[in-house]
């Protein structure tokens, strides 16, 4: 969203971005202080979140959203408000959203969605990033999706959900992607060298976490090495603790949080990328292994990852751990035919998602509002 | 002679394995009479164990009598854990040490890098040494580190030949008709040989629900404390016969 309003803003758009005061999506905490700064060429308004409220009744309602159990509309209602609220942010919008042509609201399962769509649906598009998973099925989510103006997706399979979610879709509704940014060199020899990684590997990028499919990631690449002769450790990057078992203390090396200018290099360094998450609406990390000339592996389970795959040739997908090693093993031995897959992936990512590509597809789908807001 | 095989063999495959398992079949058709022992319950063994840690020399132990000579590969989890303490190690290998008395003949193969952790080196490692008739190594450097150890003689440290990637009883191997457009066809063969190592554990082919290795119940065979059971069946057996 950050880089889109960026991009906007570039191609001469005058962008705001309302947003809280939190740096992490776990505890919502205020971090940074409220009110009004400039990046960019961007006008960027943060509010306080606010945390009010019984706890335990709102891990409840969250462990009965998970088990994917049927919520009152007062509870799911319950359910968004026990999470964070920014009140002050839905006051701004009640104040100001006449001003603006459109309100671009994302991702679907926040408060500041769920509530913000509310205060014109007239003019705001909702860019869900939506899962199949329980939460995407709340009666909240599919009003919201049914009273907006627009909506903007990532992908095919994630616009087909949103039909699935809301048969009543948005009507001005598309498939406008996400960019990646193109970098200008790699240096795979310097990362491995920062990092003293000695050994090939393959990569994990992402939250560690089991919704991410770490633990399974780590359960199935502990099988490839049971079952194969892998030169590969497993480097991951990313916020959340590893807790990786003692049987695979020296094949995984974890790295933790890195700067985004480090990931080009990472990618470029690694000898697979591996996708195990089923939750993507557009796996951006996918994108960037293959600009990087890295082959990708992914879980099957994952719809978007696995059409991605699909329409580009360039990654392969594992329906359990035996494929996943098979993928592993395939990319040990034969690592020139992996290396054509990667070029395959790049073209696809060249032609479908740089900046230019989404920026105009954006626009197009903006220039209804922008007629509606003058008229 | 008969000879016990100790260690993973295909399926599912690896190049160790592969040797082992070749090696083993080299020895067959010379004559001798073979039985592989493996930790992996998909390996063709003819019987499965846990063989980490103590429960190795219990198994070697429990089995000398019926065995001339042993084909022992050490290799990760085999029977050390990369994070085995200095103290459990030094034991190990003493109890290594004295199960191997009860072969005529050893030969050890060893994986690279060599999974022993605290180094070839030191005096808990001289009875394996010491017992082992040959040391087969996978590469020039392991040689060299092995010959580094005090006393070890060169003409009993050799190299492995290196295998032909001759494609396993499971494996078809990556060679494809389409190198331009390689996608469908690798996905094909990554499907396939899963599904070959599927039907060889048992699974019919079909994807199974992924399980856990690090909670996966313990495969077949003699439970450790079942061996330790044999051997004092044995000790009794013998002042019996005294």
């Amino acid at each position: 969203m950050a880089e889109a309003a960026r991009g906007l803003a570039l191609r001469g758009h005058d962008v705001e971005v309302l947003t809280t005061c939190a740096t992490d999506h776990y505890f919502w905490t205020n971090e940074l202080p409220p009110g009004e700064s400039e990046e960019d060429g961007v006008t960027i308004r943060r509010f306080r979140t606010v945390r009010r409220g019984s706890r335990l009744a709102g891990n409840q309602l969250e462990h009965r959203v998970q088990r994917g159990e049927k919520l009152s509309v007062s509870e799911e209602v319950a359910w968004v408000n026990a999470r964070f609220r920014v009140p002050d942010l839905y006051l701004h919008l009640l104040a100001h959203a006449r001003q603006y042509d459109a309100i671009i609201c994302s991702p679907y399962l926040f408060w500041s969605t769920i509530y913000g769509a509310q205060v014109a649906p007239e003019r705001t598009i909702v860019m869900p990033c939506l899962h199949d998973e329980p939460y995407a099925w709340l009666s909240i989510v599919r009003s919201t999706l049914s009273a907006v103006a627009g909506a903007w997706f990532l992908s095919e399979p994630e616009h087909q959900l949103g039909h699935r979610v809301a048969p009543q879709l948005a009507p001005r509704h598309s498939v406008v992607g996400a960019a990646v940014d193109v970098p200008s060199h790699y240096d795979p020899a310097g990362f491995r060298a920062r990092h003293n990684l000695d050994r090939p590997f393959v990569l994990y990028a992402g939250r560690r976490e089991e919704g991410k499919g770490w633990n399974r990631l780590l359960s199935g690449f502990a099988g490839a090495l049971a079952h194969h002769r892998l030169p590969f450790d497993l480097v991951t990057i990313g916020v959340g603790d590893p807790a990786v078992p003692a049987e695979l203390a020296d094949r995984v090396v974890d790295l933790g949080y890195l700067e985004s200018e480090e990931m080009p290099d990472a990618f470029a360094a690694a000898e697979a990328l591996l996708q195990p998450s089923a939750n993507e609406s557009f796996s951006r990390t996918l994108m960037e292994a293959w600009l990087a000339g890295t082959p990708v592996i992914a879980s099957a389970a994952g719809e978007v990852v696995t059409w991605h795959c699909e329409r580009s040739g360039g990654g392969l997908t594992y329906g359990d751990d035996l494929e996943l090693g098979e993928c592993l093993a395939f990319v040990a031995e034969a690592p020139k035919t992996a290396a054509v897959l990667a070029e395959r992936g790049r073209e696809y990512v060249l032609a479908n998602y740089t900046w230019d590509h989404v920026l105009d597809a954006m626009e197009r789908s903006l220039v209804p509002f922008d007629l509606a807001s003058r008229s | 002679m008969r000879v016990l095989v100790v260690g993973t063999v295909p399926p599912p495959g690896g190049e160790a394995a592969r040797a082992l398992a070749l090696a083993a079949a080299d020895l067959a058709a010379e004559g001798n009479e073979i039985e592989v022992l493996s930790p992996e319950f998909s390996s063709a063994a003819h019987r499965q164990a846990r063989l980490d840690g103590f429960r190795l020399p219990f198994q070697l132990a429990a089995a000398a009598r019926d065995f001339d000579a042993l084909v022992l590969r050490i290799q990760p989890g085999l029977p050390f854990r990369p994070d085995a303490r200095r103290l459990t190690r030094a034991a190990i290998l003493a109890l290594i040490g004295l199960a191997l008395r009860g072969y005529s003949q050893v030969t050890i193969y060893l994986d690279t890098p060599v999974p022993i952790p605290w180094g070839l080196g030191g005096r808990p490692t001289k009875g394996l040494w010491s017992r082992a008739t040959t040391v087969v190594v996978e590469n020039a450097e392991d040689r060299k580190n092995l010959l580094a150890v005090p006393g070890m003689d060169p003409d009993r440290v050799l190299i492995a030949p290196r295998q032909v990637p001759a494609r396993s009883v499971i494996s078809t191997g990556w060679s494809l008709e389409h190198e331009e457009e390689p996608w469908a066809e690798v996905l094909a063969l990554v499907r396939s040989r899963a599904a070959t190592t599927r039907k060889m554990m048992g699974a019919g082919g079909e994807r199974a629900e992924p399980t856990s290795p690090f909670d996966a119940p313990a495969p077949p065979g003699m439970p450790v404390h079942a061996a330790g059971l044999v051997v004092l069946r044995k000790v009794l057996r013998r002042l019996r016969q005294r």
